[in-house]
């Protein structure tokens, strides 16, 4: 993997999901985490999990931000909607804590050694392999995630269907 | 191919008990689906008699003198085979309560009792797996399900912010725990639990394990409620209906102590003194917060939500109390079993009787909401005193012979000031768990109809389950912490 | 791609000169260079054939003053449209408005990347390449969800919500039908797939089996929809929106809106017929057109054979491209709910029932069985042709009309 490439993407990543916290617009908001998105899936690449860095544009950025993109339309805020009280101890204290995370973070990554991973082997991150791992290692990882989307279907039209009785 | 077969056959037959589940579930939707006229009673009998199999099929494994080899991604074994028991008895006990409620409610939607089940699925993915993916995957299962049925009163404002409230908050305990699980996986390059305490060294263990077990605990105490992170339970609790609350606060915290006991103890993170640090300040915390914010609450429900919230505390503490000069001793994960399950009884017991209590089509739990029931509902108000005193940890009831192992565990292993604190918290909670019961029986109610009305028969069965086992337990608690010996880590 | 180029080097003498890469990259660019002047002539073209059959199925006559038979109309319409004024509203969200277009371009050349125009010329022939094709489709999405809502304008907003809904809804059953033929052909490489049918049409995914043939129909359909064609062009549908999306949108940036859609209707074509209709597989014809003209060099040969399958694969693909422009001037648009309600009540549980179904097949019936049911369908979809001739011959016969065989006259 050419540090170069991961460097410049992680770059993009975070920077893209900073800006995005800090718009104030949320659709410039989700446009960037559209970019950060892009920029993930450029990392897959370098990793060559090309296959997962299609399904990250797919879903991500094809699907779920489409749908974001629509909620916020839908919601169509004015610019008077998007201005919150400012609450400057909530604002100081979200930046003493998340400054103090990241410089925990930074601190305690420093400190690790460096860890040697084994080659990729031939075929690697090809649907192929995929494949045969999701159905033979981990098959029952893919058979609960089955559960796991069917609760997220049945939640949907639970909370989305109307009601009989009104 | 050969290999793979027997594989799969392994699967299915070693998790039997997972598989009648999922079976269980989907039948309940298809029937939901397929049945003619709008009648959720077959499904929830269904539901029902689903939960009762995994329960003899968990007794028959637990029976059998050699579990099937252990499968990577599915552990079967008697910590599994407990917990498992214990999960499918709150859901049982949930489903009884919710068929109560919604009777009185007017509101039976069959999903509710499939989504019960998935979330039972979920849980024991959670803590039956060997493999940290997929005790990810089955913390979100539980959770997702959960979400949707503390929402699940739709046209109840409360319910709708607490839906809102516990998925933001959910998520983000998801994702931490999430990159704690993703840490351990860039130091060691496996999520195979047996093969990380393999790997972690067993003295002075490196920086990035340390922070991913941080970001884990952080994870599980968000979904125990333990404080710091308890400030969404009230709120939730509150808005969630009745037997989803009581289901929130036992089968979620059951889970994640099963869970917790197989990673912590199984890979012997816990004997870094950081974290056993981390571990007694979390427990002293909640303790104190959760008890003394008990006290000023003005709603049944979100005094049961600070009670459980110091319930959590004593578990934990139970899992402190295992350590004799900072080494775990093996098998004394036992007192923590045994203390979930009377908590399981009483809480589910106290939420029967809260479910059934309605006025002008809603729920009414707040303490003016009780005055008087003692005249009108003399057996019921006694009850509930019954699980109060229960938490409170009177001796005769299983409360006592839960707070007793732990706190004699903690002694014999030299915690002593925390056992103190154990003690003199107990003694505060009795302020503010009687406060029901003296409601109920020396107020005059202010006129109108009493808050319980009618007792449908599901919720009696329930409420008659608890009380008895809770009385049982209390006085022969011994059969069960052999049981508990046996299946301890 | 690398082989063709692999042979052009090996041939020619003054590339062997220079280092791989370099040369690599120079084909490549040549190649990117040919597809872009290829969209831009297909759109104009495609503009002006859909005007032309919009003429005809309308009685009228249609462009036919600029050049011979209004042939040059397209470019003429591109002049005037590069001299308007590039305009941009005040109220516009400047930024997204500047952005949506370049989003939409991206994506739809992102998409001939993946396409194989015959047996060697393709850009990259991906690993995932049908996968590929769809994940950058959302690109578009994106772009014209962002124009719509950068306009600040109601018809654009509302063009370009219905155009997020629709997407992403049609995108279901087509990834389904796509998922079905993977299943079958056993690849998700697009030359794979093509790799896996034949040149006859027995050979074809259409026809292999009834399923595949049921799943044309949602793919078809969802591709339709994905391109905002009619009958499910809601996005810009002018008779309520003015002109959707890109109603403010004026001068170059229009044109971006312009070709992105012509190139769709290319891709729409393309898809199913790498999909279903056997590619460029053109079976033994580059053999008897080499024998033909007697080209003996490896070179020669290989570029004749891969003109062959190119012309085999426009055929095919522009043949559907035909379909769906007469589609457009012969139904009517659907409405909004209707639109959903195809999409989830019809073309979505048709697509499970194929996918489960086709996998039970798969397992169950026997490769002779198969055989012999392809070649029943392929016997039934000539019978089809034939009763369709005979329908058209039948109503030229009753209205006494004229069949005109020349398309200009």
């Amino acid at each position: 993997m050419n540090p170069y490439f991961f460097y410049a993407f992680a770059t993009i990543t975070v920077l893209m999901v900073v800006l995005m916290i800090l718009q104030k617009n949320p659709i410039t908001g989700a446009m960037c985490l559209i970019v950060s998105f892009f920029s993930l899936a450029g990392l897959y690449v370098l990793l060559e999990a090309h296959f997962i860095a299609v399904l990250q544009i797919l879903v991500y950025a094809g699907a779920i931000m489409v749908l974001f993109i629509f909620v916020i339309m839908f919601l169509n805020l004015k610019k008077e909607d998007l201005k919150t009280g400012r609450r400057p101890f909530y604002q100081f204290a979200a930046l003493i804590a998340s400054g103090a995370l990241v410089t925990f973070l930074v601190v305690q990554y420093t400190k690790i050694p460096p860890v040697s991973f084994p080659e990729s082997v031939a075929g690697f991150g090809t649907v192929e392999a995929i494949g045969s791992l999701m159905f033979s290692k981990y098959v029952i990882a893919f058979e609960v995630i089955g559960l796991l989307l069917l609760v997220g279907i049945i939640g949907a039209v639970l909370l989305g269907k109307k009601e009989n009785h009104d | 191919m050969e290999t793979n077969i027997q594989n799969l056959l392994n699967i299915l037959v070693g998790g039997i008990t997972i598989w009648i589940l999922c079976a269980g579930a989907l039948l309940c939707l298809l029937i939901d689906a397929l049945w003619p006229r709008k009648m959720s009673v077959p499904v929830y009998t269904i539901g029902i008699l689903t939960l009762i199999v995994t329960l003899c099929s968990a007794w028959y494994q637990w029976l059998q003198p050699d579990l099937p080899a252990a499968q990577d991604l599915l552990v079967i074994d008697l910590h599994t085979l407990f917990f498992i028991t214990l999960v499918v008895l709150v859901g049982i006990l949930t489903i009884l309560n919710a068929l109560g409620y919604m009777q009185l409610h007017n509101d039976l939607t069959a999903e509710f009792c499939s989504l019960i089940i998935f979330s039972i699925i979920g849980m024991v993915f959670f803590f039956s797996s060997d493999h940290l993916l997929i005790n990810f995957i089955g913390l979100e299962t539980m959770s997702l399900s959960i979400y949707v049925l503390v929402g699940s009163h739709k046209k109840n404002f409360k319910s709708n912010e607490a839906a809102i409230k516990y998925f933001i908050i959910g998520g983000v305990a998801s994702a931490i725990f999430l990159y704690g699980v993703a840490m351990f996986y860039g130091a060691y390059g496996t999520l195979k639990i047996s093969e990380l305490a393999m790997a972690l060294p067993t003295q002075g263990l490196d920086y990035l394990p340390k922070t991913a077990v941080a970001f884990i605990l952080t994870g599980i105490f968000f979904k125990l409620a333990v404080v710091p992170f308890h400030f969404w339970a009230p709120d939730v609790y509150e808005g969630a209906p009745s037997p989803v609350t009581g289901f929130m606060a036992t089968g979620v915290k059951i889970a994640s102590f099963g869970f917790a006991i197989r990673i912590f103890i199984g890979i012997n993170v816990l004997d870094m003194p950081q974290i056993q640090n981390l571990l007694v300040v979390v427990v002293v915390a909640t303790f104190i917060v959760g008890n003394l914010l008990a006290i000023v609450q003005d709603d049944v429900k979100r005094m049961l939500a600070y009670s459980s919230v110091s319930h959590a505390g004593f578990v934990l503490f139970g899992m402190l109390a295992g350590f004799r000069e900072g080494r775990y001793e093996p098998f004394s994960s036992h007192t923590v079993m045994f203390y979930l399950l009377g908590y399981l009884l009483m809480t589910l017991g106290a939420f029967a009787i809260l479910s059934l209590m309605i006025r002008k089509r809603s729920e009414a739990t707040h303490y003016t909401d009780l005055e008087g029931l003692g005249h009108s509902k003399p057996l019921l108000a006694g009850l509930f005193t019954l699980f109060m005193f229960s938490m409170v940890g009177m001796p005769g009831t299983v409360g006592f012979a839960a707070k007793y192992s732990v706190i004699s565990l903690a002694v014999q292993n030299g915690h002593i000031g925390l056992a103190i604190l154990a003690v003199v918290m107990s003694i505060v909670s009795a302020f503010y768990y009687l406060r029901p019961s003296v409601t109920m029986f020396f107020k005059k109610g202010a006129g109108g109809c009493p808050v319980i009305q009618e007792i449908p028969f599901t919720s009696s069965a329930s409420i008659t389950f608890c009380a008895f086992t809770v009385i049982y337990l209390g006085l022969n608690p011994d059969a069960f912490i052999k049981l508990a010996k046996i299946a301890a880590f | 791609m690398q082989p063709f180029i692999d042979q052009i080097i090996s041939e020619c003498e003054i590339l062997q000169g220079l280092p791989l890469w370099f040369s690599y990259l120079i084909f490549q660019l040549i190649f990117c260079g040919i597809i872009f002047v290829f969209v831009a002539v297909f759109a104009m073209l495609a503009g002006y054939a859909e005007r032309r059959v919009a003429g005809r199925i309308q009685s009228r006559i249609g462009p036919n003053r600029v050049g011979p038979q209004g042939i040059l109309q397209s470019l003429a319409d591109g002049i005037k449209v590069f001299l308007k004024e590039d305009i941009i509203p005040t109220h516009a969200d400047h930024i997204l408005f500047r952005l949506a277009p370049y989003f939409i371009f991206i994506g739809m050349f992102l998409s001939f990347v993946a396409i194989p125009f015959s047996s060697q010329w393709v850009i990259a022939d991906l690993d995932i390449g049908i996968f590929y094709l769809l994940a950058v489709e959302s690109l578009v999405v994106i772009g014209i969800v962002m124009s719509g809502w950068a306009s600040n304008n109601k018809w654009s907003l509302l063009g370009g919500m219905r155009s997020a809904a629709q997407i992403v809804s049609y995108e279901v059953p087509v990834a389904l039908t796509i998922l079905l033929v993977v299943m079958y052909s056993g690849t998700m490489s697009i030359q794979g797939i093509i790799m896996a049918q034949g040149a006859a049409p027995w050979n074809w995914n259409i026809f292999q089996t009834p399923f595949l043939f049921v799943a044309f129909f949602p793919l078809f359909m969802g591709s339709l929809a994905e391109g905002n064609r009619m009958p499910f062009d809601m996005p810009e549908a002018e008779s309520e929106l003015v002109s959707g999306y890109n109603t403010e949108y004026s001068g170059f940036r229009f044109v971006i809106f312009f070709f992105a859609e012509f190139s769709n209707l290319y891709l729409i074509g393309a898809l199913a017929t790498v999909l279903f209709f056997g590619g460029w597989q053109a079976g033994p014809l580059p053999d008897f057109v080499n024998g033909l003209l007697g080209i003996e060099t490896p070179l020669s040969a290989a570029i004749v054979k891969n003109l062959v399958e190119l012309c085999v694969f426009m055929f095919k693909s522009l043949c559907l491209v035909f379909i769906v422009i007469q589609l457009r001037w012969t139904l009517p648009r659907v409405r909004v709910d209707q639109l959903m309600n195809i999409c989830w009540k019809y073309l979505v549980p048709v697509a499970f029932f194929n996918l489960v179904v086709m996998g039970i097949w798969m397992v169950v019936v026997p490769e002779y069985v198969t055989d012999i049911v392809a070649l029943c369908m392929t016997a039934c979809g000539v019978l089809l042709l034939g009763y369709f001739f005979y329908r058209v011959a039948w109503q030229l016969k009753n209205t006494k009309a004229r069949l005109r065989f020349n398309p200009l006259s």
